[in-house]
């Protein structure tokens, strides 16, 4: 399709803004990453030399733990999150009461604006020292502040925004599906369970994959969660990059972990939505 | 006469007044600059230091004050400055002795004199951060110690020496400081117990494995209010702080292990004011922090956050802090700051590699 010399213009406003608030900043992000810190300053001075040594002892092995850390509690995370969600958002969009469904779609939005601190704090105050740790972790046989118990609180601070929105993305998915299709299914002979497991969630994988996905961006970018539920022994890149920009002031080092995680990040989504989408062609 | 309103006329509402918030957004900055001599920006820690120089400034009085808070340790005002230099949004921040070797290399510090700061004449010289030149760059509120201590009422052991901290009884009893907190003090701490200093950490490094691999560390504390809370809730039992933060645990009796095992070093600091060299309102901010350490406020400033007046004139009872003759040398520390200030990314680094995946 041909751009108009009126349409180009148009376009011309946002590219504007997409230059000046993404491109701007990531270059000037990718250019610091590469400059040497000299310890002690506050990030790198204007005419210090060019160097890869921000990248290269980000191939340490501690350091690939950061990252496969913050990968594995995305995946599970966002898994258990569908997992909840579906049967949330199923039940949401073949409710027959439309009041009880009005009730149920503005309580899962109502979660959404719910402020993150909120959200931390109030799990800090149930489940850390002031609340049930002791009991929990008790009825666990683990200890309040072992590893487990801490991972185990980090996973419900990140559940707490990640399933309502992925009820929420889930329930225009479900609604699509024609019902009609699982009731031919029963029909048949098929049984609920079957039916629901052969045609409605095989329907509804293009929204579980978009929900999986915004999931598990959430988690990568992650940040007041560990850093509040994880007492310091949780942490995600993003809690690395803060502490090199916020308090020691090491800017290149901050920007080479930041550029890492992006494309890390990116290559990761790239590869799950080209595996899903090319299972569900052939399906 | 009424007129009924028309999409045109809701349009042209529409555009003169987005016009006129554009415009408004557009001089936002320049009213800023012309507003910036009124208001004096203070930047100082959370409470009780803030709730005590917010009391003192009420008295001062002469002039509206913004205040803004340390988040974190104080080096992390330094990016903020960094970011908005020359024109950071700050006229006087409570920082201490390694921020102030940080911001004197910066050339941030505005030259202190007795001109602009009289009561600084009853102050020690010792305790004042100089230039390359011996110019004046600080203005000194309290010498405090950082050291270790516990709450025996949770601690399931009596702990007399640095080794202690290796027991077994102390599962997740420990909380530990973020190399950002201190400066990394707690791992000079154990070096020095095992004959390593700031400048040899390895025998340092390898304690903290050793504790870490113990499970003795049960939360890394980030900021005052984590070790408050962790104390006071019986959450950890045993830490190593800053005397000024202690001031904050109000719900957990202490004991201080300043004087009880030369293993166990307190490490001496000085806090208090730098004026910012960009500031617009330094004679308010000078007029502010002479007002905070006259005898009376240095008093006050002991009472309410707990450290030791530099104000020599000031009386005080910090009986855990006050060393005699003998104890200075066995008990108690003065770090080289600039050591600790250029070493700080590579302990961050080496906690992060060698001690969080263990924890």
């Amino acid at each position: 399709m041909k751009l108009s010399r009126g349409a180009a213009l148009l376009l011309v406003p946002g590219l504007g803004v997409f230059l000046v608030l993404l491109v701007l900043p990531l270059a000037n992000v990718v250019e610091e990453s590469f400059r040497l810190f000299e310890p002690g300053r506050i990030g790198a001075a204007k005419d210090a030399p060019y160097t890869l040594f921000n990248y290269v002892e980000l191939a340490e092995p501690a350091y690939l733990y950061y990252f496969v850390e913050t990968v594995r509690f995305g995946l599970v995370s966002s898994v258990i999150a569908l997992t909840i969600a579906f049967p949330i958002a199923y039940l949401t969009a073949r409710q027959p009461s439309p009041l009880l469904r009005r009730l149920a779609i503005g309580f899962l939005i109502g979660m959404m604006f719910l402020s993150t601190l909120v959200r931390v704090y109030a799990l800090q105050l149930t489940f850390g020292p002031t609340g049930f740790a002791r009991l929990l972790a008790g009825l666990l046989d683990i200890s309040p502040n072992g590893r487990t118990y801490t991972e185990m609180v980090v996973v419900f601070g990140l559940l707490h925004y990640l399933i309502p929105i992925s009820a929420i993305t889930l329930l225009g998915t479900i609604q699509n599906i024609d019902p009609r299709l699982s009731e031919a299914a029963q029909t048949l002979g098929a049984p609920r369970w079957k039916a629901h497991l052969t045609i409605t969630v095989p329907l509804a994988v293009p929204g579980l994959l978009s929900a999986f996905l915004i999931c598990f961006t959430l988690c990568l970018s992650a940040f007041v969660v560990p850093m509040i539920l994880g007492k310091g022994k949780v942490l995600f890149v993003s809690n690395l990059i803060y502490a090199r920009f916020s308090e020691i002031a090491n800017y290149p080092s901050g920007s080479a972990v930041s550029i890492v995680m992006l494309v890390m990040s990116l290559a990761i989504i790239y590869g799950i939505t080209r595996v899903v989408s090319a299972r569900w062609a052939k399906v | 006469m009424h007129r009924n309103l028309t999409r045109r006329d809701f349009m042209k509402a529409t555009g003169a007044g987005g016009i006129a918030l554009a415009a408004a957004g557009a001089t936002a900055p320049f009213a800023h600059r012309a507003w910036a001599a009124d208001p004096l920006s203070v930047v100082d820690w959370g409470p009780p230091w803030i709730d005590s120089t917010k009391g003192i400034a009420e008295e001062w009085g002469k002039s509206a004050i913004n205040w803004t808070l340390h988040s974190g340790g104080a080096a992390s005002i330094l990016p903020k400055i960094k970011a908005s230099w020359p024109n950071p949004p700050y006229d006087l921040v409570d920082v201490w002795s390694p921020v102030f070797v940080s911001m004197v290399k910066e050339g941030w510090a505005e030259t202190v004199t007795l001109e602009n700061c009289p009561n600084l004449a009853d102050t020690p010289e010792g305790f004042i951060t100089k230039d390359a030149d011996g110019n004046w760059k600080s203005i000194p509120r309290g010498t405090s110690g950082v050291f270790f201590t516990y709450v025996p009422e949770n601690c399931p052991i009596e702990i007399n020496h640095i080794d202690d901290l290796l027991d077994p009884k102390l599962e997740g009893q420990i909380l530990w400081p973020n190399p950002t907190l201190n400066t990394n003090l707690q791992v000079v701490a154990l070096a020095k117990a095992r004959g390593g200093d700031e400048f040899n950490m390895e025998p340092g490094w390898e304690f903290l494995t050793e504790i870490a691999k113990a499970g003795n560390i049960g939360r890394v504390s980030a900021n005052t209010s984590d070790v408050i809370t962790s104390l006071e809730t019986g959450e950890t039992s045993v830490t190593f702080v800053d005397q000024g933060t202690l001031g904050g645990v109000k719900g957990a009796k202490l004991r201080h292990l300043t004087k009880t095992d030369a293993s166990l070093k307190t490490f001496m600091f000085v806090s208090g004011w730098v004026v910012l060299s960009s500031s617009k309102n330094k004679e308010l901010a000078f007029d502010l922090a002479n007002h905070t350490i006259s005898k009376e406020n240095s008093e006050r400033y002991f009472r309410e956050v707990g450290e030791v007046p530099t104000n020599s004139l000031a009386s005080h009872d910090i009986e855990h802090l006050r060393f005699a003759g003998d104890e200075v040398g066995k008990f108690a520390v003065v770090p080289d700051w600039d050591q600790l200030g250029n070493e700080l990314d590579n302990w961050n680094k080496r906690f992060e590699k060698d001690i969080v995946p263990l924890l």
